[in-house]
């Protein structure tokens, strides 16, 4: 049977300012992710932009239901404090109760005991489903963006009506070591109740599992957890851990998120949601289906804040594999001599189109990837020039490192050969993830 | 010698700040910034661009900061007020490459040299430039861009 997950290598649309790069970038990239917050926000404005641009690129909404456990104060807008933001409150529309208990009195947040009484949970779970089926291939004649819709349908000679998501994700919630075994009784039974009610059009069903660190490291809570997804056999697996940031991961902690991937993959195919390389060779073993990334963020996540975020720009050193600050980058390349002149810098460190278009003289060029400039704060904030470039070498690496075909064995030789050659030129802290990572997969291969 | 006692991070920085931008041989400024930190205080003399991060005890986390002005500083120290440098803390200083000095609260001269700065490497040549840049800025003036 073929996988559910419709190509590797996903891309995360953050917020409308990615819509530039996401069009340049199309032919990289196989699918695209979106927030329900943003495409509530969007609506229509999102459908034009991707049936003009990424016309055919499958997509998957990621429904955001864990917004609401937590406290209100996460939805609430900072213009009008008190009231839940516009978006969370199109979006609080658009899946009706429980969530109209939110900002029914004080602020507050929903609880699983709510979601568990009566025909709520099923009204629910249908009603987010249908938010994903409608939100990006309806619009009425009177909405604002119609005619760039309608534009867009001529120019296609398709109908925004065709373009359904690539699947169809069940409401979820939040486990952490607090209350897990509530939520996850209402994870599980959205699940059966979305698989239940499908349509015969629509898309596979996928069940969104966003677990904590601590649970991570929980043997047996994982074990429970796993035995009730194999249960229901949802038809892929969004994995989300907070704040999982690879090249940060102890080896124990890399070694449990593999082994958890792996007795995954054993019940449905498996999406890390926010991943970076060490994701890219689980994809390469065959443990994930795919794996997801912003335009030059979103690598990790947290579970909170909800959404967010300041715009960083960090430079991808392609030998290491991972997002660095610009004076860590720096380090690196002067640590392998990489600065002496553009041949050199572009065997050692990137010939991507990028370098290739910025570097010259990279001892003084390549300050343009970490040029800052004051913001109304007074802190030091990536000028847009910066942001750009070091998006674009971003998904420049990140289309070669999805298209490589070197087996997980042979990109992790490659590592320990870069590990053992930079050892004695770099500080050994922006290095140290190389052996973690191998030190995990291997022990996974025993 | 005086001791600095009272004092906070922030006085430090300004009683260093005025008493160096009184010399004719020193240009000074305060708050550069390099690689998305901000450095208390750099000045220029015969040339050489000195870095300075002023702390009270947390002589480990300025260590790090001054390895990070390494980047662009042919010298970078840690300044504190007066206190006992166990052996551990000179190898610190020494394998970063990072000075030591101790804050005077009297005389033009705002520091006592205890460990000397001897940097590994060569500063980048673009962050060194900077830095020289912003000293020769009017105190409390910044750059509109930089790394």
């Amino acid at each position: 049977m073929s996988s559910p997950v419709l190509g590797p290598h996903i891309v995360r649309y953050g917020f409308a300012g990615d819509q530039y790069l996401l069009a340049l970038f199309e032919n990289t990239f196989d699918q695209l992710i979106l927030n329900a917050k943003i495409v509530a926000h969007m609506g229509s404005g999102l459908s034009a932009f991707l049936l003009n641009n990424l016309l055919g690129k499958p997509y998957v909404i990621d429904p955001q239901t864990y917004s609401f456990q937590h406290d209100a104060s996460y939805l609430e807008s900072s213009s009008r404090p008190g009231e839940i933001s516009r978006t969370f409150s199109k979006l609080i529309d658009c899946y009706g109760p429980p969530l109209d208990l939110i900002s029914r009195g004080p602020l507050r947040f929903v609880s699983p005991a709510e979601f568990a009484q009566g025909s709520v949970l099923e009204k629910f779970c249908a009603r987010v489903v249908d938010f994903q089926r409608t939100a990006l291939t309806s619009h009425s004649a009177g909405q604002d963006s119609a005619k760039y819709i309608r534009f867009a349908e001529r120019k296609s000679g398709k109908k925004i009506h065709e373009f359904g998501p690539a699947l169809l994700v069940a409401p979820y919630f939040y486990l952490d070591s607090l209350g897990w075994q509530e939520w996850l009784d209402i994870n599980i039974e959205a699940v059966v109740l979305v698989k239940s009610k499908a349509k015969k059009t629509d898309p596979p069903i996928a069940a969104q599992l966003v677990l904590s660190k601590d649970l991570l490291l929980d043997g047996s809570a994982l074990s429970r957890i796993l035995a009730k997804y194999a249960a229901v056999k949802p038809d892929a697996i969004l994995l989300w851990i907070d704040s999982f940031q690879e090249n940060e991961s102890s080896q124990t902690e890399l070694q449990a998120f593999v082994n958890l991937a792996s007795r995954l993959s054993k019940v449905a195919s498996v999406v890390n949601l926010y991943g970076g390389f060490f994701s890219e060779l689980l994809v390469r073993a065959g443990i994930f289906a795919g794996a997801a990334h912003g335009l030059e963020y979103g690598e990790d996540r947290p579970v909170l804040p909800i959404g967010g975020g300041v715009a960083s720009a960090r430079y991808y050193m392609p030998c290491l594999h991972v997002r660095m600050l610009h004076r860590d980058a720096l380090r690196v390349a002067r640590g392998i001599g990489a600065l002496a002149d553009q041949a050199v810098f572009f065997k050692k460190v990137c010939d991507c189109p990028t370098c290739q278009e910025i570097i010259t003289d990279p001892n003084t060029d390549f300050a343009l990837f970490g040029l800052r400039k004051p913001g109304k704060d007074g802190k030091p904030y990536p000028t847009a020039t910066t942001r750009d470039i070091c998006a674009k070498h971003y998904m420049h690496l990140k289309k070669r490192e999805f298209a490589s075909h070197d087996s997980m064995s042979v990109a992790v030789n490659k590592l320990r050969t870069t590990s053992t050659q930079m050892k004695d030129q770099v500080e050994a802290r922006l290095i140290a993830h190389l052996s973690r990572w191998i030190g995990a997969l291997e022990k996974h291969g025993e | 010698m005086t001791r600095a006692a009272g004092l906070s991070e922030r006085s430090m920085v300004e009683h260093a700040c005025s008493r160096l931008a009184e010399r004719d041989d020193v240009a000074v400024n305060v708050e550069v910034p390099l690689g998305g930190r901000f450095i208390d205080l750099v000045y220029v003399r015969h040339g050489r661009v000195c870095t300075v991060e002023f702390k009270l005890a947390a002589w480990r986390r300025a260590l790090r900061q001054a390895a990070d002005h390494l980047l662009g500083a042919d010298s970078a120290y840690v300044c504190m007020p007066r206190r006992p440098v166990p052996d551990e803390m000179r190898d610190a200083f020494h394998q970063v490459g990072a000075g030591l000095l101790f804050f005077e609260n009297e005389g033009d001269w705002p520091f006592e040299l205890v460990i000397e700065a001897r940097s590994k490497n060569a500063p980048w040549e673009v962050a060194r430039q900077q830095l020289f840049d912003a000293a020769h800025c009017s105190v409390g003036e910044g750059l509109d861009v930089y790394v």
